[in-house]
């Protein structure tokens, strides 16, 4: 088996290969950054390019427009507090901070370390554990898949920077909005006004451009004045040998949730961003200082969200399934090359998956030099005047949010949503829970119908082994607290 | 009376005559938007696609795709049916558009409001379960959802869809009661069937096929009368006493007020890409067998598609489910 493993690093030897890898994660990293075109939408818009190609350049080419795209959302996060792409929301709140505390340039290596580590992580599950994780991921049903995305949904907790009761606000009518339009199970469509475009749902990626991009552009315009803002000193972009040891454990375990998460198919990168972010919070000693720029913030979601670019490649390589967006496109790809994903592609073409295997790590690493090596060029978008900026993210904003459906009622999306975020940031209430309840209400809302569907004749089938592990993780964080007080006051007593 | 009557229709027609070839002249002056009303991957997408790209030597001009997504289609075919009727905007229409608006209240759309260029595929309906599952025949499958009302499930691509429809109006005819599970599209669908989360997947055999070569699912019927159309040693459904020939389709369509001239130019454009022997190539790679029909054959072809998924939805409204 490792020779197998070793022998798919053949075809990188040529400098050919390797500069398609870079080349494609650097497109892929451009692609995220810019608000608007999601990792999906830059593997979409490659794909056609891919089929005149060799099957393991043009399956390459995407990997590596995937890989950079999921890291590559994390810099205008960072730099502008806009995310590129979805899975780039959690790293928003603390990674802005970084930057507005002058520490972009930190904040911008931890992420790419970070996108480093989660990446090479899920390279070595694709390499060595494919099998028993695809196993696994095929397991999930809708009573595990309802579990998840409850799990999923208390992140709107950890994500809400200090206010509970405001951050379940602003969950609770992200949940309201997802609620719009036909609904999955019965095909009922609700509070659409007749107008069509309701009847498709609010989309998420306008939406999320809006509440983001729009209300710091207003921010900008307010601040725009006579005294020229101070230049940003780009600060050191690695980190100390320090906090470099202090971050790796945390980076380690998001990889993995990562590498889980994504391998589950139906859920990606922006939900095992979202978990990531909320479990490196419970379990750090100083949850009240994520959100207000601490670096474990930006290393939890980025470690999580590439791990979950690996992770996505699991089911698609080993058992033939599109467990995304992004996957059913590089299924697509396979198939115009002649191969089917699945059991017999191992069998048939085993070869070319470890090629796939082997690639995989090298975009990782690509992510990595890349992005270390861009590092200082990406945050000179800083040095730009606040005038100038300000315009060029609002022009963005209105192209990201139109070239999505190439829907001009987008654009409105866009405006209202940002107007909303503009009193939410007036009125202190954080914008995260909201686009949580957005990403995660229909998939709640689906699987809880599926599971009272298939659960209807023994309502107990909903606590299989799988769910009830992650019930009981959903709970942990109301229960231990309460259970270690009683402790300690038994003891006392 | 009738004199003017006659004026005018001639006024009409010369005026028609008399603009058409201005129209037909200028058309294509621009590219052609293909509009998919359905996400970037699916199979709907990849047909779209794939004429988008193959059909630009034969119309002259260049096709670009636009994914307008959401609301089961809705979208999309909005978008697509209320264009200029010039010839620059068509869409792929496919089964959603005959099943939704009997499923969905106040869907926007139906095929009438498109004007049908040709039909490119038409995967018949299929019934598959996983390769280990204790039903080998249809037979089967219909003893044991007659022993065990409610106990069998079918996984559908969702409420609107046409799978639903299918899986139906098959439970209605076989006399047995089953839970409809359904899924955001055949994909998921499938893959829920390969992890055992559901007993049967109702899908086109267009989707099935990738799962059924490899031996992952097997399949237990066709839903058509036609041997050549079904799939090697599968009975079909005509065979087993079900006369129903139900499945999808992928079609294109352009608005419904498109002057003839324009429809003739798509039309011929479509039937060149349709002979196009890369294109079929293309397509069968991904799983999809050319099946064509043109203009008013194709349009006669929907119509009846629509009456059929029509008598389906009363029989699921009737069955209250």
């Amino acid at each position: 088996m490792f020779d197998l493993i070793l022998a798919g690093f053949g075809p990188f030897l040529d400098w050919n290969m390797l500069l398609l890898v870079f080349g494609s994660v650097a497109a892929g990293i451009v692609a995220g950054a810019i608000p608007g075109i999601s990792a999906t939408m830059g593997v979409a818009l490659i794909a056609p390019l891919t089929f005149t190609m060799p099957p393991l350049a043009g399956i390459m080419s995407l990997v590596g427009v995937y890989c950079g795209a999921v890291s590559g959302g994390s810099i205008s996060a960072i730099l502008l507090g806009i995310p590129g792409t979805p899975g780039a929301v959690a790293t928003t709140l603390d990674g802005y901070a970084m930057a507005r505390r002058g520490e972009a340039g930190l904040a911008l290596g931890v992420a790419t370390i970070s996108s480093l580590i989660g990446g090479i992580i899920s390279a070595l599950a694709l390499m060595l554990l494919s099998y028993p994780i695809a196993d696994f991921a095929l397991a999930f049903g809708p009573q595990e898949y309802l579990a998840l995305a409850v799990f999923a949904l208390t992140a709107m907790a950890a994500l809400s920077g200090g206010s509970f009761l405001r951050g379940m606000l602003a969950g609770l009518i992200g949940l309201f909005l997802a609620g719009i339009g036909i609904d999955e199970t019965y095909g009922v469509s609700r509070f659409h006004f007749d107008q069509t475009y309701l009847m498709g749902g609010i989309s998420f990626i306008p939406a999320i451009i809006g509440l983001f991009a729009l209300p710091e552009t207003l921010q900008g315009i307010e601040r725009i004045g006579p005294v020229p803002r101070r230049a940003i000193q780009i600060s050191r972009i690695l980190p100390s040998a320090r906090l470099a040891r202090r971050l790796l454990p945390a980076q380690l375990r998001c990889g993995v949730i990562g590498v889980i998460v994504g391998a589950v198919p139906g859920t990606g990168s922006d939900i095992a961003a979202i978990i990531g972010y909320s479990q490196g919070r419970n379990l750090s000693r100083h949850p009240e200082r994520f959100g207000t720029g601490e670096p474990e913030g930006v290393a939890c979601p980025e470690a999580a969200n590439n791990g979950a670019t690996g992770g996505s490649l699991i089911p698609l390589l080993t058992l033939g399934i599109p467990g995304g967006a992004v996957a059913a496109i590089m299924l697509g790809t396979f198939m115009t090359h002649g191969l089917q994903p699945g059991p017999l592609l191992m069998q048939n073409n085993a070869e070319i998956v470890y090629q796939i295997f082997a690639g995989t790590m090298i975009a990782c690493i690509a992510v990595g030099i890349l992005g270390l090596l861009g590092a200082r060029l990406f945050a000179r978008v800083l040095a730009v005047p606040e005038a100038v900026l300000t315009v060029a993210v609002l022009v963005l904003c209105v192209l990201g949010a139109f070239s999505m459906r190439n829907d001009t009622t987008d654009v409105a999306i866009m405006v209202i949503a940002g107007l909303l975020g503009y009193a939410m940031v007036k009125l202190d209430i954080p914008r995260a829970p909201l686009v949580i309840g957005l990403i995660l209400g229909p998939m709640v809302e689906s699987e809880l119908s599926r599971t009272l569907i298939v659960t209807s004749d023994d309502r107990l089938n909903i606590f299989t082994p799988i769910s009830t592990v992650i019930w009981l993780l959903t709970a942990a964080p109301l229960i231990v607290p309460l259970v270690a007080r009683v402790f300690r006051r038994l003891r006392q007593a | 009376m009738r004199t003017t009557q006659i004026a005018a229709i001639a006024a009409g027609l010369g005026l028609a005559l008399g603009a058409f070839p201005a129209a037909a002249a200028e058309f294509p002056s621009k590219p052609i938007e293909v509009v998919i009303p359905f996400a970037q991957g699916g199979g709907t997408d990849q047909v779209g696609r794939a004429f988008a790209q193959f059909a630009k030597p034969h119309l002259g001009v260049d096709l670009f795709v636009s994914n307008r997504t959401g609301g089961s289609g809705a979208t999309g075919f909005a978008y697509g049916a209320q264009a200029a009727p010039d010839g620059h905007v068509i869409t792929m229409t496919v089964t959603t558009l005959v099943s939704a608006p009997h499923t969905i209240k106040g869907y926007p759309v139906t095929y009438r409001d498109f004007k049908t260029i040709c039909l490119i595929s038409a995967p018949p309906g299929v019934l598959s379960v996983h390769k280990d599952s204790p039903f080998k025949t249809l037979k089967d499958l219909i003893a044991f959802g007659k022993a065990n009302p409610k106990k069998l499930t079918f996984g559908t691509a969702g409420p609107g869809s046409n799978t639903h429809l299918i899986g139906a109006a098959f439970a209605n005819k076989a006399g047995i009661e089953v839970r409809y599970v359904p899924h955001r599209g055949s994909g998921p669908v499938l893959t829920a069937t390969f992890g055992k989360h559901v007993d049967v997947a109702v899908t086109d055999k267009a989707e099935a096929l990738p799962w059924l070569t490899d031996g992952r699912l097997r399949a237990l019927t066709v839903f058509t009368g036609e041997a050549d159309s079904g799939l090697k040693d599968v009975p079909t459904a005509k065979a087993a006493g079900f006369d129903m020939d139900i499945g999808s389709f992928r079609a294109l369509g352009a608005p419904k007020d498109t002057p003839a001239p324009v429809m003739a130019k798509l039309i011929d454009g479509c039937r060149k890409t349709a002979a196009d022997k890369e294109f079929i190539t293309f397509l069968e790679k991904t799983g999809t067998e050319i099946n064509t029909k043109f203009g008013d054959d194709a349009a006669a072809w929907i119509k009846q598609q629509d009456e059929l998924f029509g008598e389906a939805a009363r029989i699921v409204s009737g069955q209250g489910s």
